[in-house]
């Protein structure tokens, strides 16, 4: 039996409309879930942009320190001469008020009368001549800020005042120098009174062990948690067991030897690679579900940027030193690449010195353009400074205890501001001073500060 | 081979059947059943398509809300709009606003974000702002004590192996003091240094000369002033950044100079504990608080009391010295410090010590010939030497900074150390109020937000007890719980304390509705009863270094009843970011009459 046409039509209608009724909130469904995860994507950039600052304020500090050096150049001056990496004073320099970082101190022991003895040199990031020399070697300087003295727009190499740096950041395969978490042999400083606590003689190897008499009798009774005492061994072959059985430690006899010198932990944790070679290699291939997420850049403000005129519009805060900077965190693709080639308004070779189009990177303008339009970027100011609290985190740092303070090390490292020592000393370290540093102040700049 | 005639009729026959036929019942039955059946499942389908899409609709709607909500809390968190901005819907303007005289008159003045307008001096003069205060320049070094400073190389950079020489011995530097080293024995002494490194080398000039006091009139200090060439007798220079601070407090209180206090400045807060109510707060007479000094504001004693005196009666009687900086004149709406500062000289070696809480132990501590003791000397718990009424409450950065939390096993040390075991220290940025303030024509400030101000660690570890017991210096026993009840040092304690009591801390502004800032409850009285409900709070401390902002967004769909919340921790603009943010954007971006944070002339 068969229906007529129209009554077929009639149910095909009714199908279809009831078909189309459900297409259509279904794709309303879509779109709507579309949008959200549209406007979901801007809240997780804006949140990876402010991780960026995070990183930013974390690369200031650490590069305020860090020694900077000419990969280019050979060292030849083993007594400094301001540039072979050497650890620096700050970007503000703590000695005399100078633009940092820069290095310490020349020093030739050889030879006393050289002119450069105990002068302050110039650091290789400074292009051509020009920067202030401090030679006087006293302590402190009023240093004026002179700026018909800085590099010339043009010839700004971060971390000159008036250049920028692009920080692309993603997790590397295989960092250099990267440790696993592995549990290893793991000396410890065992100091007299400490060992004779319970608590410490429970990770002892020598229960007996009581008290020590000298600072090589400390060395001895440096055990690991379940081996020998590291001179116990046949020196420096001594066996490095990890705790774990049927596994043997990565031989690393010139951590061993660091150790012995220069200080303690050199054993802890354990390395990824095998050698020491491939450790100080690692892979810096980023890992593609970290990368182009985010970056930062970070503009070193000039005298000009803060000179009250309003120019840059936030201008009206008298500043002093060299540590302000601008940072910009962003949360999007385009690896912190801000210009597309020298074109584009605003650009300048001290901002950027390879653009993105110059860096390969992209496939077109429009997509990059695009990409940095869909990003999100958010603009702070901040002061470094190398007036820094203490406390624990110091403590940790600095630390060196007190068992073998005679004559060698700082106590007061050890105390978080206040106390007193065993023969009634003061102990104060209210002022401390790090060239890590840290931030006077963070302000969020409400508009493009132009110059990033 | 069918039959014409036959075939015919029948075929009519059939025509005739079927043109008269119909369904029959069943027939009908069994296609209603189904059409019921199709638009049964039809209606189903659509309806819970349209249920499906009602609810995405919420849920998105919902997620939107959140979404917005986190955007209002990171805007918050780096415009600090909820101490801030005076605009609806977040109306702080009395956090720059003076509080009148009769709320809390100790308490005068000191708002977050209360303008403070800074001196730029000529070319050639000396700005007397927080932003001349470089590591390297001694106006901005606390003048105190030096200490040995933390080796930065341990080997020989010339032979790239290890020291030949030694490490930094213990310093002091002040060798009036403590003949044992001083500063000019550490220059000295170059065989204790590693090879290759004057002691400006391994320790950084500042950070050798980083405590030492100014080269002030009075106090002989040769070696210093001649080691940092420091113009000793420049009067400009003396006491500039102390008096800043000073000014700084007075204006913005005790939470708010923390903030342009460089690191490690210790400061005390003396305040009443059983008469402290709003009562005795307004009345002068009765109020300690006024003792609230920038701990870099004391000076040397030259008169009055003995350095035997207790603690209180330094405190009592100094404000009222002769040379004091720190007058009780009413300040004006907008402080202008002064370029040429009065001295503010430290003494040596006066170091409170001590953690803030209502029962915690101060202890005072100086050098060995500047106890002020008691009659056994050394530290001084508070209620020994001042009686059980007077609780005193002192912090220094160094605890803000950081948990100041280090087990010694040493025998001196543990007392302090112990006494530093309160990792949960911080200091709070009060802004709470309540709708019935803003109706209120005159502003009563009244506690939460005072108190805060006043004295803002006592939120904190309220409940925990100070030192209580004697120190064997056996670190076998269990001594570390002799200080007070041990149980009340858990961390989870704390933390409770901590939750509860910052609820008071907080600042809840609802947005959709809209409605006044603070009140956690939106009023739907004019809203249709669907409307959903958006707010967000903020609640913001300094900890270990940080301005921190614990934010939360919350949503409310009254039709379900359903509530989501969203709780996160940001990291943004400081409170002094804050301060040159609101001060640019009232005075130059946005022009009013209402000038808050810095400015500058």
């Amino acid at each position: 039996m068969s229906n007529s046409p129209r009554q077929q039509g009639s149910v095909l209608v009714i199908v279809a409309g009831l078909c189309m009724i459900l297409l259509t909130l279904a794709v309303t469904f879509l779109v709507k879930m579309r949008m959200d995860s549209q406007e979901s994507i801007m809240l997780v950039r804006d949140a990876q942009a402010r991780i960026m600052l995070v990183s930013a304020l974390q690369y200031i500090q650490e590069s305020s320190r860090l020694g900077w050096r000419d990969l280019s150049k050979i060292i030849t001056d083993p007594w400094g001469d301001g540039s072979p990496g050497y650890e620096t004073y700050g970007w503000t320099d703590v000695r005399d008020g100078s633009i940092g970082p820069r290095g310490p101190r020349y020093y030739n022991p050889t030879s006393a009368g050289d002119p450069k003895q105990d002068t302050l040199t110039q650091p290789t990031w400074w292009p051509g001549a020009g920067y202030p020399q401090d030679a006087d070697g006293k302590f402190y300087n009023a240093y004026t800020y002179a700026v018909g003295s800085l590099p010339a727009s043009g010839s700004r190499k971060w971390p000159c005042p008036g250049s920028a740096m692009r920080g692309d950041m993603y997790v590397e395969v295989q960092p250099r120098f990267a440790v696993r978490l592995q549990k290893v042999a793991n000396p410890f400083y065992a100091r007299s009174d400490e060992a004779n606590s319970v608590e410490a003689k429970a990770f002892l190897d020598d229960p007996s062990y009581t008290t020590a008499t000298s600072v090589g009798d400390l060395l001895k009774n440096i055990h690991f948690l379940d081996g020998a005492s590291v001179l116990d061994g046949p020196y420096p072959n001594a066996p490095v067991k990890n705790g774990i059985p049927g596994q043997t430690a990565v031989s690393w006899i010139p951590f061993m030897n660091q150790w012995r010198s220069e200080g303690f932990g050199g054993l802890d944790p354990q390395p990824v690679s095998a050698t020491l070679a491939l450790a100080k290699i690692g892979d810096d291939t980023p890992r593609p579900t970290s990368a182009n997420l985010g970056w930062f850049r970070i503009y070193r403000e000039l005298p000009s940027d803060h000179d009250m005129d309003g120019i840059p519009y936030f201008d009206h805060v008298p500043l002093e030193g060299h540590g302000v900077f601008i940072i910009a965190c962003g949360g999007g693709a385009t690896k912190g690449y801000r210009f597309w080639n020298a074109a584009d308004p605003g650009y300048s070779i001290d901002l950027e010195p390879v653009t993105a189009q110059n860096s390969g990177l992209f496939v077109d303008e429009s997509m990059f353009r695009e990409m940095r339009a869909s990003e999100r970027i958010l603009w702070y100011r901040a002061e470094w400074t190398a007036a820094s609290g203490g406390s624990a985190n110091t403590v940790d740092h600095y630390n060196v205890e007190e068992g073998v303070m005679s004559g060698q090390f700082s106590t007061a490292g050890s105390y978080s501001g206040n106390n007193q020592n065993s023969w009634g000393d003061t102990r104060l370290d209210n002022r401390r001073v790090s060239f890590f540093g840290s931030f006077k102040w963070i302000q969020r700049l409400e508009r493009d500060p132009v110059k990033w | 081979m069918s039959h014409p005639a036959r075939s015919t009729a029948a075929s009519m026959s059939l025509r005739s059947v079927r043109g008269n036929s119909a369904f029959t019942l069943i027939e009908l039955m069994i296609a209603l059943s189904l059409s019921m059946a199709i638009v049964l499942i039809a209606v189903t389908a659509f309806r819970q398509a349209s249920q499906t899409i009602s609810l995405m609709q919420r849920l998105s709607t919902e997620n939107g809300m959140l979404r917005t909500g986190y955007f209002l809390c990171t805007e918050d968190t780096d415009f600090w709009n909820s101490h801030a901005n005076p605009d609806y819907p977040y109306l702080k303007g009395h956090m720059s606003d003076p509080v009148l005289t009769n709320s809390g008159n100790n308490l005068d003045n000191k708002r977050l974000f209360a303008p403070v307008k800074f001196q730029v001096a000529p070319p050639g003069g000396i700005d007397f702002n927080p932003n001349w205060e470089q590591p390297n320049d001694a106006r901005g070094w606390y003048r105190n004590y030096l200490t040995a400073n933390p080796r930065t190389l341990i080997y020989d950079r010339s032979i790239g192996n290890k020291v030949d020489g030694y490490p930094l011995g213990h310093v002091m530097l002040d060798s009036a003091e403590n003949s044992e080293v001083g500063i000019d024995k550490v220059i000295a002494s170059d065989t204790c240094l590693p090879r290759g490194w004057a002691p400006w080398h391994l320790i950084g000039d500042y950070a050798c000369l980083s405590t030492i006091n100014l080269n002030y009139a009075g106090v002989s200090a040769p070696d210093y002033g001649q080691a940092v060439a420091l113009k000793p007798d420049d009067p400009t220079l003396r006491g500039a950044r102390p008096n800043l601070m000073w000014q700084l407090f007075k204006k913005l209180g005790h939470v708010g100079v923390f903030t342009y206090m460089p690191a490690g400045t210790i400061s005390l807060i003396q305040c009443p504990n059983l008469n402290d109510t709003v009562a005795n707060i307004k009345d002068a007479s009765k109020n300690w608080c006024k003792g609230e000094i920038p701990w870099s504001l004391s000076r040397v004693m030259t008169s009055g009391p003995t350095k035997t005196t207790s603690l209180r009666s330094w405190l009592w009687w100094y404000p009222n010295g002769p040379d004091s900086i720190m007058t009780w004149t009413p300040l004006p709406a907008i402080v202008t410090c002064p370029t040429t500062a009065q001295v503010a000289d430290n003494s040596l070696g006066n170091y409170f010590m001590g953690m803030p809480g209502e029962n915690a132990t101060v202890a005072m501590h100086c050098a060995a010939n500047y106890y002020w003791s008691s009659a056994s000397g050394g530290y001084v718990p508070a209620d020994e030497a001042h009686g059980s009424s007077v609780p005193l409450y002192a912090s220094d950065l160094d605890h803000l900074n950081g948990d100041g939390y280090y087990l010694s096993a040493g025998g001196y040390e543990t007392e302090w150390t112990g006494l530093q075991a309160r990792n949960m220290v911080a200091l709070m940025y009060g802004t709470k109020f309540v709708a019935a303030d803003m109706a209120a024509t005159t502003f009563d400030s009244e506690a939460i937000i005072d108190s805060t101000t006043r004295d803002p660690y006592r939120t904190l570890d309220k409940e925990t007890p100070g030192f209580s017991g004697a120190f064997t210096g056996n670190p076998n026993t269990t001594d570390y719980e002799q200080m007070g009840d041990a149980s009340r040092w858990d961390r989870s304690a704390q933390t409770m304390t901590f939750w509860r009591q910052m609820l008071n801390y907080g600042s809840t502004t609802v947005h959709v509705p809209q409605n006044y800032t603070d009140a956690i409850i939106p009023n739907m009285t004019n809203k249709a009863t669907s409307t959903p409900s958006l707010s967000t709070g903020i609640i913001r401390y300094r900890y270990r270094s940080y301005d921190k902002a614990l934010c939360s967004v919350r949503v409310q769909d009254p039709t379900t009843g359903r509530v989501i919340e969203l709780g996160f921790t940001l990291v943004g603009t400081t409170l002094r970011g804050a301060r040159q943010h609101w001060g640019w954007k009232t005075e130059y971006d946005a022009p009013t009459i209402r000038k808050i944070g810095d400015l500058y002339e």
